[in-house]
């Protein structure tokens, strides 16, 4: 049987191989794989790649396309799926056993996966290929480590800007935002910058915790999951927590310089920035290539600091590249997640000015694909910034967060009672991880 | 072994002067039934793999708690109890039971005027029979983000045109007291064509003759729509209630586009006053990964469903005329 199948693809050319089909190809390829006679032209592996977002497909597919001619064995087919059905489709695939042998992971989902024995620890392939850990982000690299193993090599990070419109604040005649802007500052500008007959709002607050209020919490100095000793509880129930979402639903209920969260959900604020309709948007650095694709609007925007609170702080995250533990091919997965923690894919990640790359020295690449905007400020901001809140199940007690919070948003609930209702619910998760 | 004669072998018990025959009939009744199956099977093997087993799953699973990764365990009716938890399930009862006696009276009503004006022989009527229909045949996934386009406050048409009668719009799919309705015009303006053409089918099986002698007798449009269409209508009417009430009980995919934001419909301020009972299943399901939750959703919709038609057909007798 073995020799049948070796003369048949022996007495093949490549060409009428990949004719017989993808069922028959697989087959085959598998059968030769288990044969181990194979050469190095017939052990053809195909990887399926897992991401989600539509704005680093260029990018990815530039990374996966310099993989395949260092490994001419290995084809990455890249699957995107949007955010919102990302983790609910990464568990549906993973009780199917259809997982992406490789696919992104975001730092508040990883312990759930990882606590399952849902992926592949790449801690003795780190050790045998001697690769320093210290040659990323000290905080991502624990962002992708469990129980003494760790899960992935760190893709990129990224940390919250100021964006704002300078042809808007030119015309209200306000100065820029710097570095030394308070939150009274950014407040009193937003109000001056609001123009209702125009349909020009001062800024946008919507319920958005990783540009929103996460970073508004933390710059009081609270936490959103906070560890007391070695036990995880809400840090919702804190002054801290209610100064960091009253920042936001004062912007739109008191100082009206806000849409509504009604409004917001009707026209989103990110497409209201873009039409001029929004002078000044706490957003990511991941959006800063979104941004720069708006001709029009991209000559007459910039980025500053997030303002100052009692501390100055911005939340930060970071993305990894996992393997699944049932992967077909856990070698070549390895392969393609090494090259994707390595410095061709960063530079990659760089140069496409798609996102901020993990390895150290590559991010001033991609600042420079900014001439327009301060970029750097991006950067600069890591001294501060603090991650996003990792906890067991993060999924579960984020839907609580919106459901308890947007009460409080459309001014339903008051702000100190949404905020201890929302602890109440979320110490129950905690506690149930 | 006579494998040619199966029959032979199991006949039934001797006795009686009918075995010889009725082994005759059981032969050829039984090739036949063979061949039977064999051509219904595809079918037969898709309803089974694909509807009838996966039911009796999420029945099982409605008595289950899932962990992230599935390994169901048994939990027995917690689930159901845990629809009374808060104020969420009755919530979105009550919202799919309005969304449906509306969009289906409503559809039904403006289908059958419709149907009685289109069912002359004028010029270009097929024209407007096609118009009418082309929502029918229009993917809901287009249409929920057509018209959520056309109702954005801003920038909709909607709001624009009634700007221009001097009227301020509202806020139709986010203001808490409208969305809701807001969804029902877009169900009921997708659902016209369909009630329609049947209206219309049935229409046509009604004999001219009857008006006729109507007229005779010095009946007015009026008295010839309630006493002779209506009636003799009855059998379509009932049949359309039926199958829109079934369908509009099941309404998902127009709230799921218009209603949710870019967040999906967490931060959506009208989400608890537009979420209808399969958009519970689907958050509980493949949002927040409690499989055995929305199986209990599911299967409550699934017995008031069934509730539901059965009345209806219990009822049918009351006012359904089949001759």
């Amino acid at each position: 049987m073995r020799d049948e199948w070796v003369s048949l693809a022996r007495g093949l050319s490549r060409k009428e191989f990949l004719k017989l089909g993808g069922a028959g190809l697989v087959a085959g390829t598998g059968l030769l794989g288990v044969a181990g006679c194979g050469g190095n032209s017939s052990g053809k592996v195909t990887l399926r790649y897992g991401i989600w977002d539509q704005a680093q497909m260029p990018a990815m597919e530039e990374i996966v396309e310099e993989f395949s001619r260092a490994n001419p064995n290995i084809t990455v087919e890249i699957e995107l799926t949007p955010y919102d059905e990302y983790l609910s489709k990464l568990q549906n695939a993973a009780q199917g056993g259809t997982l992406p042998d490789v696919f992104w992971m975001e730092p508040i989902w990883f312990e759930l996966f990882a606590s399952n024995d849902i992926l592949r620890p790449i801690t003795d392939q780190i050790k045998d290929n001697g690769i320093d850990l210290g040659t990323y982000p000290e905080n991502i690299v624990r962002f992708f480590q469990y129980q003494g193993d760790t899960y992935a090599l760190p893709k990129d990070f990224d940390t919250i800007g100021l964006w704002y419109n300078e042809k808007l604040f030119d015309a209200a005649g306000v100065p820029f935002p710097e570095q030394s802007w308070s939150w009274q500052d950014f407040t009193d500008a937003a109000v001056e910058l609001t123009d209702p007959s125009n349909g020009v709002w001062g800024t946008a607050a919507p319920l958005d915790p990783q540009q929103g209020h996460w970073n508004t919490i933390y710059q009081q100095g609270g936490c959103i999951v906070c560890e007391d000793g070695g036990r995880l509880r809400s840090g919702y129930d804190s002054e801290a927590a209610v100064a960091g979402v009253e920042f936001w639903t004062d912007l739109i209920l008191e100082h009206k310089a806000s849409p509504t969260l009604a409004e917001m959900t009707e026209t989103e604020p990110f497409q209201s920035f873009f039409s001029e309709k929004i002078a000044m948007i706490y957003l990511g650095s991941w959006n800063a290539v979104l941004l720069k694709e708006q001709k029009e609007v991209a000559e007459s925007i910039n980025v500053a600091p997030l303002p100052e609170g009692q501390q100055r702080s911005t939340c930060t995250n970071g993305l990894g590249n996992v393997i699944s533990a049932d992967t077909e091919y856990p070698e070549e997965a390895w392969e393609f997640a090494r090259f994707l923690g390595g410095d061709k894919a960063m530079d990659i990640q760089a140069r496409t000015g798609t996102v901020i790359p993990a390895l150290k020295g590559t991010a001033g690449l991609w600042v420079e694909q900014y001439p327009g905007f301060d970029a750097q400020v991006f950067i600069d901001e890591r001294e501060y910034a603090e991650a996003v809140p990792i906890s067991p199940d993060t999924a579960k007690w984020q839907e609580e967060e919106f459901a308890v919070l947007r009460n409080a948003w459309t001014g339903k609930v008051a702000v100190e009672d949404a905020c201890a209702k929302l602890a109440g619910r979320m110490n129950n998760i905690l506690s149930e991880g | 072994m006579s494998a040619s004669e199966p029959g032979a072998a199991r006949a039934g018990p001797p006795g009686g002067n009918r075995p010889k025959r009725r082994r005759k009939w059981g032969r050829i009744a039984r090739a036949d039934a063979f061949w039977g199956y064999a051509m219904i099977s595809p079918g037969l093997i898709g309803l089974l793999t694909f509807y009838i087993w996966p039911m009796l799953q999420t029945f099982y699973f409605s008595f289950t708690e899932w962990g992230p990764f599935g390994d169901a365990r048994w939990t027995g009716l917690s689930n159901y109890r845990a629809l009374f938890d808060g104020p969420e399930f009755l919530l979105a009862l009550g919202n799919t039971l309005v969304y449906t006696v509306l969009s289906v009276t409503i559809t039904e009503a403006i289908a059958l005027v419709l149907a009685v004006l289109l069912n002359q022989n004028l010029r270009g009527l097929s024209v407007y029979r096609t118009l009418y229909f082309i929502p029918v045949v229009t993917m809901p996934a287009a249409i929920g983000l057509v018209w959520r386009w056309l109702y954005n406050s801003d920038y909709g048409v909607i709001n624009y045109l009634l700007g221009l009668l001097g009227i301020e719009g509202a806020r139709w799919l986010s203001d808490p007291g409208l969305a809701l309705y807001a969804i029902v015009v877009v169900g009921v303006w997708s659902g016209i064509g369909y009630a329609l053409v049947l209206f219309l089918a049935g229409l046509q099986t009604i004999p001219t003759d009857y008006y006729d002698a109507a007229a005779v007798d010095g009946a007015g449009a009026l008295v010839k729509f309630f006493r002779i269409t209506l009636p003799l209508l009855s059998p379509t009417v009932f049949f359309v209630t039926v199958i829109s009430l079934i369908n509009s009980l099941q309404v998902f995919d127009l709230i799921f586009l218009m209603i949710s934001s870019g967040r999906g419909a967490s931060t959506s301020p009208v989400i608890e006053q537009t979420q209808s009972l399969v958009y519970l299943f689907y958050k509980d399901t493949f949002v927040l990964n409690e499989q055995g939750q929305g199986a209990a959703v599911v299967l409550t919709l699934f017995i008031i469903i069934v509730l539901i038609t059965f009345a209806q057909f219990r009822l049918q007798r009351r006012w359904v005329h089949y001759d």
